[in-house]
């Protein structure tokens, strides 16, 4: 359970980044917002608690089933919408905007989720999040199991989708924004508002992804969500393939397995080793991704060939 | 009759249009007009402003002063994906093909309105995208078999070779149904037999009712095939007439030697 839930939460965030980087060529250097507006908001809407959590409890209560599917369309819908209000000003602009843009947003949103503690119990953690069928289902291991059949189930629709959504007109436009966006309205492309929903969605997809994170772990925090969050979504999309959904699902797993090996075979190291090796594995991570950008810039699997079907 | 005013309504008009980037006048209040069903040269020496006067047009450098008139509607201040609407597309002289997409992508993706570029299409008119799809691909093997590109469809574009990145820019502007082209250099670096068939291939859109305006540094190319020439220098419009004329102008010769 420790590895297949966040790796499967880690495969959504990187289908959304991978709409904005894979597809359209967007660099969105915020994702742990979007990630932190998603998980706050169906943490706080969830729980009931807008404030501390020792004082103030709402009437709603957690654990009410319908409130948990408003919530997730909440988080869904507040990082979208905050993922647009950031790229109307900023995509018109020259493309290193945006990435300017959204890594200040990501440091202004953890900054408020930590200092508003009345509203969000700042670095108290906001606990007591529900799980889906926390009603039904009794804590523990069944509890995990049916956590996994959601978030698979929710990975598997989005990933359909994606694949679907990469062979539709709709898909070849973003493609083409990617590849030479001033060819592309040469060509008669409203760039503009093809950037914009991609890049809404993909902001969506990432709330998503927040939200069942914070379901999952039931407890939330604000330094959860540091740029750190952002660089991971991006080793999982250039590991497994950039612009190809399939690899970008596989990558996630094929990184969430990396990290929980090493966590595994921390019992059978001797200590002075274990305690450095959360950090030797960062240096794996980024020697890693610098010789898959070296040799491999498609990833494990490159993006599919358009072929025409008729 | 040389020398005499062309008759017919223009189909372009441009207006004393300007562009500057910062101190630089690249074109400086430049008028000219365009009739329809012609294959119009503009030809200048470098840094006359052709390519920019053709960004202008399009949009993608939006005009400082001036007025583009297109079928009598104005052009100047509407975004490049309206202009297209419109009917006017441009080609670029170093060629820009959507490098990890197929030459048939790079095809379909081109033009107006195509639909299933907006969601709501995808989620409500699955049946019309799917229809339209088949279209794409049917009209996209047939305008690559027209330039020669017939059996290039599945390559991706950046594979393609100097020449035939050529013709994919045209084809790309011809896919979009437009009713007026302008072609930055449309057969630099294509081998000769191929100049021919491209120019054939535009002599008989011209003759079904397409206007081509085109820069081109290639005299032989310009004099053979435009029947109507305009001259470019330093940002505006230094001379036009028929090919005779401009050959026999001396103002053409001295703007060429940089007097």
């Amino acid at each position: 359970m420790s590895y297949v839930v966040p790796a499967t939460i880690l495969a959504i965030l990187a289908l959304g980044l991978d709409i904005q980087w894979g597809k359209t060529g967007l660099f969105n250097a915020g994702v742990a917002a979007f990630i932190g507006i998603g998980a706050y908001t169906f943490g706080m809407l969830s729980t009931g608690q807008f404030g501390d959590p020792l004082f103030h409890w709402s009437h709603w209560g957690p654990g009410q089933p319908i409130d948990l599917i408003v919530a997730v369309l909440a988080a869904m819908g507040l990082a979208g919408v905050l993922g647009a209000l950031v790229a109307i000003p900023t995509l018109r602009l020259r493309a290193d905007y945006l990435a300017i843009a959204t890594l200040a947003l990501a440091e202004i949103v953890r900054l408020v989720l930590k200092n508003e503690r009345s509203f969000t119990g700042g670095d108290q953690t906001l606990a007591f999040i529900p799980r889906p069928f926390a009603g039904i289902v009794p804590p523990g291991w069944a509890s995990d199991g049916v956590f996994v059949l959601v978030a698979g189930a929710i990975a598997l629709t989005l990933l359909f989708m994606m694949l679907y959504l990469s062979r539709t007109p709709w898909g070849r436009a973003l493609k083409a924004v990617r590849e030479d966006e001033e060819a592309a309205q040469a060509l008669g492309k409203n760039t503009f508002i093809l950037k914009l929903g991609a890049f809404g969605i993909g902001c969506a997809i990432m709330g998503l992804a927040g939200a069942l994170m914070a379901s999952f772990q039931q407890v939330i925090a604000p330094d959860q969500f540091v740029p750190y969050t952002t660089f991971i979504a991006y080793v999982v999309i250039i590991l497994g393939g950039s612009g190809n959904p399939k690899g970008v699902v596989l990558g996630a797993y094929v990184f969430s397995l990396f990290g929980w090996g090493t966590q595994q075979i921390k019992a059978y190291l001797p200590s002075a080793f274990a305690l450095r090796i959360d950090f030797v594995n960062q240096i794996v991570i980024g020697i890693l991704l610098v010789l898959f950008i070296l040799f491999r810039p498609e990833g494990i699997m490159r993006e599919e060939k358009y072929l025409a079907r008729k | 009759m040389p020398g005499s005013e062309p008759t017919i309504a223009p189909i372009l008009e441009v207006r004393d249009v300007s562009k500057s980037f910062g101190g630089l006048h690249a074109v400086d209040g430049c008028s000219l007009t365009v009739r329809p069903q012609t294959i119009t040269g503009l030809i200048g020496p470098n840094g006359a402003g052709k390519s920019t006067l053709f960004n202008a047009i399009v949009g993608l450098y939006p005009p400082d002063g001036g007025e583009v008139l297109f079928d009598g509607r104005r052009l100047d201040g509407l975004p490049p994906y309206e202009i297209v609407r419109r009917g006017v597309i441009k080609t670029f002289q170093i060629p820009r093909e959507l490098r990890n997409m197929t030459v048939l992508e790079n095809l379909m993706v081109s033009g107006p309105s195509v639909a299933g570029e907006r969601l709501l299409d995808l989620a409500f008119r699955p049946r019309a995208v799917r229809r339209q799809e088949r279209e794409l691909i049917d009209r996209a093997e047939h305008v690559l078999s027209l330039v020669g590109l017939g059996p290039l469809g599945d390559e991706y574009a950046k594979n393609l070779s100097g020449g035939q990145k050529k013709l994919l820019e045209l084809s790309r502007a011809l896919m979009a149904r437009p009713k007026m082209v302008l072609l930055d250099e449309p057969v630099a670096g294509v081998n000769p037999v191929l100049t021919n068939h491209l120019l054939d291939v535009i002599e008989g859109l011209r003759q079904r009712g397409l206007t081509f305006f085109l820069i081109e540094h290639d005299m032989d190319v310009v004099m053979k095939r435009c029947e109507w020439i305009i001259v470019m220098h330093q940002g505006r419009t230094l001379t036009e007439g028929t090919p005779r004329e401009i050959k026999a102008n001396p103002a053409v010769i001295e703007s060429y030697l940089g007097a």
